[in-house]
């Protein structure tokens, strides 16, 4: 086994692996703690407690995607994947706006009228 | 009216019907919310000849026939339909991943002897798997719980 610490299967790169994803864990835990405990305090107003709970979350979900799922060794054509993924999703969140045409003034497509 | 009133001697529901013939419950009172009517209130709408408006013919249901009442299932309650059906989904992916999870730390090691790359591909894809439901549990818990 080779000691070159950017060879994938040496075992320092390992266990600094290892070790950082301990790491990203309990940062993981104590940011889920901290999430909890800001909503208990007024920021003034509902919407800013929402957003500051919202932008730890994003916080943890960048670490989850970097680290965990690896996307910080990536590059090129995952992220053309992603960013493909990530347009067409919101594109599905916006069909929902559909729900507001009024469905009665296609009725006489129906059988019976 | 305490809320407890609902649930005591009988309901008269309200019943809209439509021109289309479905109905809609839009309304749950007790017997005691029916004599109130009977001798109306300020708010009571009257007609002309001081009669109380009966818009909608009176269904009363016996204590008996009901089996089940609540206005916090997902049947009548938009926010628990929504939270059910994001929770239940989530359980599911989290059962199906930690279910696979298991097959291979049980019966994994024989792959591992045999092809160790093959074996660490199938880890890592069910990391993945396993992160990326993680992620979506990072946004549910605060929305859901928190806000």
């Amino acid at each position: 086994m080779s000691h070159d610490p950017h060879d994938h299967n040496s075992l320092e790169y390992l266990q600094k692996q290892s070790a950082m994803v301990w790491k990203i864990g309990g940062a993981l835990i104590l940011l889920t703690g901290l999430t909890v405990a800001l909503q208990y305090v007024d920021f003034g107003g509902h919407t800013r407690n929402i957003v500051i709970g919202l932008l730890i979350a994003a916080f943890k979900s960048s670490l989850v995607a970097l680290i965990f799922m690896h996307l910080k060794n990536e590059r090129g054509l995952i992220y053309k994947f992603l960013i493909f993924t990530v347009v067409f999703a919101f594109g599905l969140f916006f069909l929902t706006y559909l729900a507001f045409i009024d469905p009665l003034q296609f009725k006489h497509f129906l059988p019976g009228h | 009216m305490k809320n407890t009133d609902f649930v005591r001697e009988a309901f008269t529901m309200e019943l809209n019907l439509h021109e289309s013939g479905e109905t809609h419950v839009a309304t749950a009172a007790t017997e005691a919310h029916k004599a109130e009517k009977a001798e109306p209130a300020e708010t009571t709408d009257h007609t002309e000849s001081g009669a109380v408006k009966h818009h909608h013919p009176e269904v009363v249901l016996e204590k008996k026939d009901i089996h089940f009442y609540s206005n916090f299932t997902p049947k009548y309650n938009n926010y628990f339909a929504i939270y059910f059906t994001l929770t239940g989904l989530h359980g599911l992916h989290v059962i199906g991943g930690a279910l696979v999870l298991t097959y291979m730390l049980l019966f994994g090691k024989k792959l591992y002897k045999e092809n160790p790359e093959h074996m660490a591909n199938r880890v890592e894809t069910v990391g993945l798997f396993w992160h990326f439901v993680d992620l979506v549990w990072i946004f549910l818990f605060p929305l859901l719980y928190l806000m």
